[in-house]
């Protein structure tokens, strides 16, 4: 019985990720497309006015933060 | 006592990896030039470029590895891959916007632009060894799950899971790659806490926290291992060890290259990417510990990475026996897809860079396909000699710390400065592998410290010897020549000290706005 149901969540749920992943990568070919048009395609750096919380750099941070902190927890 | 596979079991295996096959054929209409090829034209968002980055990362060899490294030691297992960790942070750091900015698609291609084409020969090299014994982990990995699970006898097994991986591979060819790698990664975890789950079902909840969770340090390593050193020279050993596994893999980097812009591909090497692999890792390594409880030392033959197996084959209910093992395959259908990888960097960093300069693209493609049957040979040969360590990934620590090691040093220390000349990097690589080898090969007769030839501690002698190498021949080098020229490293450097002080800033999010860190005049010039 367990088998069966196993078979039918992961059909289910190949369905739908792969549906979703398909979606996702059309809508980004079609933005990119845009932006090449718009002269935006290929910036460097981090867009002008991304919030703190987008920051590469505050994620790098936080990261080891949480590292750190794991560390001292289970040493 | 072996498990047999029902019908349904057979059938969701096939669905599975049928599954993987046809829907990827789906996404063959996205191909349109070299570029969506290989790097999946450059458009991945962050989230979907750090999920794949994590998917090459983990393999099956990788469902192994943290779970035998932590048997009886502790969170050891979690700490192995910290060192891919700390390599995401450099690349996302000031690695990667390098890589963008000069438009390589090889990850060896930026060493030949920043130093010369020795070390890029040498580099491409290296990878093709180190990804071998890698792709070698994952199928005794497959292997083991066969023989002890199944009952194939383990070299049968080990010429199924490379036929399934190569059928894979052609069948479902790299075009959807990415998408598939989604959804093993994302199974992958779910997996790995339902293997958690058993284990502790297994053992008994009292026993578990009683018996178990005391052994959930960091610290309990050197008393599983050796406890001739202190506890932060085996730290910086592993980490040092597992620097090249983010940094000097050209499957990982082709899934960075492949986000729409640096920003993305920084934001993927550390959101998405490093989640995951916690949550993969920490659930093998609590299991690794329960392991040493249920199956002790000298109860079984063989590394002791044969025991998750006995796990599944033990305290798996019956409908879930299928499930296990499709897991297993989906997280190694990138053996076939580092084959191809690993022929692409022998084919385009080698044979059209040095043997044959104008060789035509279908001959370029010939060469690569053969490459691809001829490595996925390559890789038995290692397996012999993990079968008989302590712990499979004991070879890739010896491999690697001896020789592998060092190459990661160009990558890291090139960006900094102008101070590292050309030909510093080929020298420094080359000296310190012959160390580590005469180290690891003679370093017992020789009477040196166990560090310099301990498979997990080896690479910290050989980064030394490669950097104060790379030191002197810059010194000399530049002292006859002359440093490069600014004009030559566009680019390539971090070199404006204005944007020194600004990373500073970026990092302490103060003037976050503002902060040009990464414009066109700010970290990589």
């Amino acid at each position: 019985m367990l088998e069966w149901i196993a078979l039918i969540l992961i059909l289910v749920s190949m369905s739908i990720l792969y549906w979703l992943m398909y979606r996702v990568i059309e809508r980004q070919l079609k933005k990119i497309d845009e932006d090449e048009k718009a002269g935006r395609r290929y910036f460097t750096g981090v867009p002008p006015n991304t919030p703190w919380y987008n920051q590469p750099n505050v994620w790098l941070v936080t990261w080891l933060i949480i590292i750190i902190i794991m560390l001292i927890v289970a040493w | 006592m072996v498990r047999a596979l029902t019908v349904a079991d057979w059938l969701l295996l096939a669905v599975y990896l049928g599954g993987l096959a046809v829907y990827g054929w789906v996404f063959k209409k996205f191909i349109k030039t070299k570029e969506d090829y290989f790097i999946a034209g450059r458009a991945a968002p962050f989230w979907l470029s750090g999920i794949a980055l994590a998917a090459i990362a983990l393999d099956a060899s990788d469902l192994m590895a943290p779970f035998a490294i932590s048997y009886g030691a502790g969170l050891w297992g979690l700490w192995w891959f910290m060192g891919c960790v700390l390599g995401s942070f450099l690349l996302a750091g000031y690695i990667v916007p390098a890589f963008f900015r000069k438009k390589v698609i090889t990850n060896t291609t930026y060493l030949e632009y920043r130093f010369d084409p020795g070390i890029r020969l040498y580099a491409a090299w290296t990878q093709v060894i180190q990804r071998s014994v890698v792709m070698a982990s994952a199928i005794t990995s497959i292997s083991f799950l066969l023989e002890i699970v199944l009952g194939a006898p383990f070299w049968d097994a080990v010429l199924i899971a490379v036929a399934i991986s190569t059928f894979m591979t052609i069948a479902g060819g790299r075009f959807a790659v990415m998408a598939s790698e989604v959804f093993a990664i994302l199974f992958g975890v779910v997996m790995a806490w339902y293997l958690l789950s058993l284990g502790i079902g297994g053992i008994g909840w009292s026993k578990f926290v009683s018996d178990v969770v005391p052994w959930l340090h960091w610290v309990n390593f050197p008393k599983a291992y050796n406890p001739a050193y202190p506890n932060w020279v085996w730290f910086i050993g592993i980490t040092i060890l597992t620097l090249p596994y983010s940094i000097i893999n050209q499957e990982y980097l082709s899934k960075t290259l492949s986000a729409s812009s640096e920003y993305d591909a920084r934001r993927g090497l550390m959101f998405p990417n490093i989640l995951l692999w916690i949550l993969w890792c920490l659930p093998l390594s609590i299991l690794g510990n329960i392991s040493y409880f249920l199956y002790p030392p000298g109860s079984f033959t063989g590394p002791v990475d044969r025991s998750l197996f006995f796990i599944i084959r033990d305290l798996a209910p019956a409908g879930m026996i299928g499930l296990l093992v499709a897991t297993f395959f989906a997280a190694s259908q990138d053996i076939g897809g580092t084959a191809q990888s690993v022929a692409s960097l022998i084919t385009i960093d080698t044979y059209q860079r040095f043997i044959k300069k104008d060789a035509s693209e279908e001959e370029l493609v010939k060469v690569g396909r053969i490459l691809t049957a001829v490595i996925m040979i390559v890789p038995l040969v290692w397996i012999p000699l993990m079968l008989a360590m302590p712990v499979v990934a004991a070879v890739y620590g010896m491999v690697t710390g001896m020789a592998i090691v060092p190459t990661v040093i160009p990558y890291i220390v090139g960006p900094l400065g102008r101070f590292w000349s050309r030909r510093s990097a080929i020298a420094g690589c080359l000296v310190a592998a012959v160390f580590g080898f005469i180290f690891r090969m003679w370093g017992k007769d020789l009477g040196l410290p166990l560090l310099v030839y301990h498979p997990w501690t080896c690479g910290i002698p050989t980064i030394i010897i490669g950097l104060v190498v790379m030191v002197i021949w810059s010194i000399v080098e530049n002292s006859v020549k002359g440093p490069i020229p600014e004009t030559e490293l566009e680019g390539l450097l971090i070199t404006t000290p204005g944007v020194r002080a600004a990373m500073l800033q970026n990092a302490l999010a103060t003037r976050i706005s503002k902060i040009g860190f990464l414009h066109t005049t700010g970290l990589v010039r």
